[in-house]
């Protein structure tokens, strides 16, 4: 199976998490850059997702529960 | 004439090949009749209409949802059966469900309050919506306009979202039973969301909605139920027992996508907004310190005064090493008159400079302490310690006078 991508919603909760921290005046700016770059990398990414993404539909049987795809834990 | 003769049993034999074979499978409607609820735990009871009458058996562990009565129509599905030795046939009943308006509604209150009572209904065991599906869960029919209902909204609100689709029969004596299956099977898929519904339809046609099974399924079932069942009007035992119930199958999808695509993408927007501005800010506030402290005036003011620090700096440095020198010159003196003072105070001084000292009693005696004869006195010298007994005691000038004169004459 390809490497997991992160699901939105989680994606989304590391943007809050970034966005609280840029806010901190606490926080020291070297480690604020990088972490703009790391949640602005996260927006871009989720709006290509986002624009892009076909609705995807799994079936599955009575009989079995197998599919096409593997069952998400 | 030719008579072909059979046997009673023969007959029967062939009667029951012939009705068993025919009808294997048999949905039929009836009145109850003669409802007798043996001991044993089987049903007998006779379904009839205007024209005939036929006689049933439900044997005990089939299942049966509500109470049977006489004069209720009720639908039974079963096989038929011959009984030789009785000489007649049953219909051998797998399952049997309300038909008569009347009873359905009678049935569906009898439930209702059944599960009630059991805590079915109960707000604290409704979950909530998860905040952001991304798998939604769907049983319903795949011909119905339920499901394009569905498919189209969640499509249009949030592609995102996985539709996980399981076909289920909504209608009919099996439906119940799948439905139920339905749930389970998404559930262990690991859903989000799960969607349970269908078109509108009669009472008789929403009934498996409406069983004990499926209000089983959607209350043991731990991920949150989305019910949506016929039209606004209908309510059925599915709807109350469900975490959220949703007037037609469209309002179900919207429930499951509370939020849309665009929210993410304005809420993303916003995102980078306000991000960009927390970052310049601090960007900002931290260049302001460093350009007001890096001014030219302040450079300037800054060397002039650490210059003037060195040298200050240095003139301390001078005077002092200048005064410890004295210090240390003042003390180098101090020593050289203390070790002087030292050897002339030390008391065997005296007998480096060529004095004798005398010790009488553990006690050096100074020159003003009387000696007496007989006394016994040490002498010390720079050369050696005498033993000494006093003789004679007499005065010094009288003595260097007399003998000095003596000595010299005799030699």
């Amino acid at each position: 199976m390809a490497k997991k991508t992160p699901r939105i919603d989680e994606q989304l909760r590391r943007l809050e998490q970034i966005q609280q921290q840029l806010e901190d005046a606490s926080h020291p700016i070297e480690e604020l850059l990088v972490l703009y770059e790391e949640g602005m990398a996260i927006a871009r990414r989720l709006r290509k997702q986002l624009a892009s993404i076909r609705q995807r539909i799994i079936t599955i049987g009575e009989q079995t529960d197998e599919s096409h795809d593997q069952a998400l834990q | 004439m030719n008579e072909h003769v059979l046997t009673v049993s023969l007959l029967t034999q062939a009667i029951s090949q012939v009705l068993e074979a025919e009808f294997p499978l048999v949905y039929v409607l009836g009145e109850i009749s003669n409802y007798k609820h043996h001991q044993s735990g089987h049903r007998y009871f006779t379904l009839k209409d205007e024209g005939a009458q036929i006689r049933c058996v439900l044997w005990r562990g089939r299942p049966v949802h509500f109470e049977l009565r006489d004069g209720m129509q009720v639908k039974v599905r079963g096989r038929l059966s011959v009984y030789p030795l009785q000489g007649n046939y049953q219909i051998d009943c797998w399952s049997i469900v309300p038909a008569g308006v009347g009873d359905l509604y009678l049935a569906f209150e009898q439930l209702k309050q059944e599960l009630a009572a059991a805590g079915y209904f109960d707000p604290e065991h409704k979950r909530p919506i998860p905040h952001l599906p991304q798998v939604i869960g769907v049983a319903t029919s795949p011909s119905g306009a339920a499901f394009r209902d569905i498919v189209t909204t969640l499509e249009r609100r949030n592609p995102a979202a996985v539709i996980v689709f399981r076909p289920t029969l909504v209608q009919g004596p099996e439906a119940a039973d799948d439905i139920a299956q339905a749930i389970a099977a998404l559930e262990s898929y690991g859903c989000d969301v799960i969607i349970v519904g269908r078109g509108g339809g009669s009472i008789e046609d929403l009934w498996a909605f409406n069983t004990r099974t499926v209000a089983d399924a959607i209350f043991r079932c731990r991920i949150p139920i989305v019910s949506a069942v016929g039209h606004e009007t209908d309510v059925t035992i599915a709807d109350f027992v469900a975490d959220v119930r949703a007037a037609t199958p469209t309002a179900a999808a919207e429930l499951c996508t509370p939020i849309r695509r665009e929210d993410i993408l304005y809420w993303l927007d916003e995102w980078s907004d306000r991000a960009l501005v927390a970052l310049s800010s601090r960007l900002e506030r931290a260049e302001m310190l460093v350009r007001d402290f890096l001014s030219p005036a302040t450079v300037r003011l800054l060397a002039l005064h650490h210059e003037q620090m060195e040298l200050r700096l240095e003139r301390s440095i001078e005077r002092a090493r200048a005064a410890i020198e004295r210090i240390v010159d003042a003390c180098a003196q101090h020593q050289q008159r203390l070790e002087m003072a030292m050897s002339l105070l030390h008391p065997l001084g005296p007998l480096g400079r060529g004095f004798a000292l005398i010790e009488r009693d553990g006690r050096l005696l100074r020159g003003t302490e009387y000696l007496n004869p007989e006394d016994h006195i040490w002498i010390h010298r720079q050369l050696d310690s005498v033993s000494a007994c006093v003789q004679l005691v007499t005065d010094p000038v009288y003595h260097f006078a007399t003998h000095h004169g003596k000595k010299d004459t005799q030699n």
